[in-house]
């Protein structure tokens, strides 16, 4: 790294490519774009996949996206290294933006009509997409390892964009159980993460 | 001293739906005052966010971004940088200078902010550890109602030289925005700030001074269940904080922040 006229330090291709997310947050709050370019190879894939999982919709997913990014290059200072990951930040930013979206009476009732997906684009980054591929795998036996009371709420709620009560509707199930089932699978699924070492 | 309110099993059992954005508006304006109260459950939540965020992760198909995405962002960032240069001409800034002195900027109210943000993550015991000054009747009491001040919130959008900006709790979503005019009036709307109980009030603090001494200075008492609020302060506020006090409100806060944002 070396420091510039301005005191703030610059990083070559190859230090960003090595650095961690929280040093690339700290020169992204120093006005490095390239090092948000690389926050983006990192995380864009997920995040889009996630918006477009919740929306339903290809067009809105690449708008939270955009916005997303844009808000984390505009207000740095917003992710907290000291209270999760960068990826946690972000996909915790998507989420509750596409969940907006969905609510959105609009959002609503053009959700029925959408099309389906449009061709997949082509992933420059092989390493990269194997290893989210394999912590996938590894989040998707950590779900199976839930409850099926549990899976359920929680893949209504996260993916589905249901408040719980809605859940709880759909489920057929009192509210407090729906409640209960999605903050039991939660911390039971973030201990066998750890266990299987995707979360610390 | 920060007030630890106690854990409450009701608001304990909407953690999980708050983690995975599963709360409507009232609740989770609920849940976000509590947050800011509490501090077990903020770590509670810290850790649920932590397994909401896995879920991501679930296959879910092709999880590739488009590449023209990457260049809609660069664009927009085209546009702040190029925002940010005129800014500088306007003040008489070197304009080749344009880059660093965003990055000075930037740095600069990056530390601003992180002092900022850590008081109400930490939960430390004094605001920013500054002198903190009260002005307990900067709210107008010129019999500007709630009604009025709506109005006058937006109106001064649109009020050249306005300055906007969006309140937020840490990790969580915009509650409140503030409009602040060249001659130190602001207007506040709600935004999502919760109904709390008649013995608390939400309180709006401005962020003015220079590092190393910032001063927060109160801007006014907003009440329990604000809708919109008239304010005056300076011109020279960086940045606003509303923290959640005992009615009717203090001269000097030792609570943490609830929701703040720094004037861009």
């Amino acid at each position: 790294m070396r420091s510039g006229a301005d005191g703030s330090t610059a990083m070559s291709d190859a230090q960003r490519r090595a650095a961690t997310d929280v040093d690339l947050a700290r020169v992204v709050a120093e006005g490095d774009r390239l090092a948000l370019g690389e926050l983006y190879s990192r995380h864009a894939g997920p995040c889009f996949a996630l918006a477009r999982r919740v929306l339903a919709d290809r067009v809105l997913g690449e708008e939270v996206v955009q916005e997303v990014f844009l808000r984390l290059w505009r207000l740095p200072e917003r992710f907290e290294p000291t209270r999760g990951s960068m990826r946690s930040f972000l996909f915790a930013q998507v989420h509750g933006r596409s969940v907006d979206l969905l609510r959105a009476e609009t959002a609503r009732r053009t959700r029925e009509q959408r099309e389906a997906f449009r061709s997949p684009t082509v992933d420059d980054d092989l390493e990269r997409a194997v290893a989210e591929l394999s912590e996938g795998e590894t989040v998707r036996r950590a779900l199976a390892g839930l409850s099926e009371g549990e899976r359920s709420a929680i893949e209504l709620a996260y993916f589905g964009g249901h408040t719980y009560r809605e859940v709880a509707q759909l489920l057929e199930l009192p509210e407090g159980t729906v409640k209960s089932r999605i903050r039991s699978g939660l911390l039971r699924l973030r201990a066998a993460l750890i266990d299987a070492g995707v979360n610390e | 001293m920060n007030m630890h309110t106690p854990n409450d099993p009701d608001l304990d059992a909407l953690l999980g739906a708050y983690a995975l954005d599963a709360l409507d508006d009232a609740e989770r304006a609920r849940v976000d005052v509590y947050l800011a109260q509490n501090e077990n459950a903020r770590l509670e939540v810290d850790e649920l966010l932590e397994s909401a965020a896995s879920l991501a992760l679930a296959p879910v198909g092709d999880a590739t971004a488009p590449p023209e995405l990457w260049d809609r962002i660069s664009t927009a960032i085209d546009g702040d940088l190029a925002s940010r240069a005129d800014a500088d001409d306007a003040d008489g800034a070197d304009a080749g200078d344009e880059v660093a002195a965003l990055r000075a900027r930037r740095a600069s109210r990056r530390v601003r902010w992180i002092s900022f943000v850590a008081a109400a993550a930490a939960v430390v015991a004094v605001v920013l550890a500054t002198q903190v000054v009260s002005l307990h009747d900067r709210l107008d009491t010129r019999g500007t109602g709630e009604k009025d001040a709506a109005a006058a919130f937006s109106q001064a959008g649109h009020v050249a030289g306005a300055r906007s900006v969006a309140l937020t709790p840490p990790n969580g979503r915009e509650v409140a925005r503030v409009v602040l005019l060249p001659d130190g009036s602001g207007y506040l709307k709600n935004d999502g700030l919760a109904a709390l109980d008649a013995q608390h009030t939400y309180q709006l603090w401005a962020v003015t001074g220079t590092e190393p001494h910032p001063l927060v200075i109160s801007a006014g008492i907003l009440g329990a269940h604000p809708e919109a609020a008239a304010f005056r302060t300076t011109s020279a506020v960086k940045g606003f904080a509303i923290t959640i006090e005992r009615a009717p409100g203090v001269a000097q806060s030792t609570q943490p922040v609830y929701a703040s944002a720094l004037l861009s």
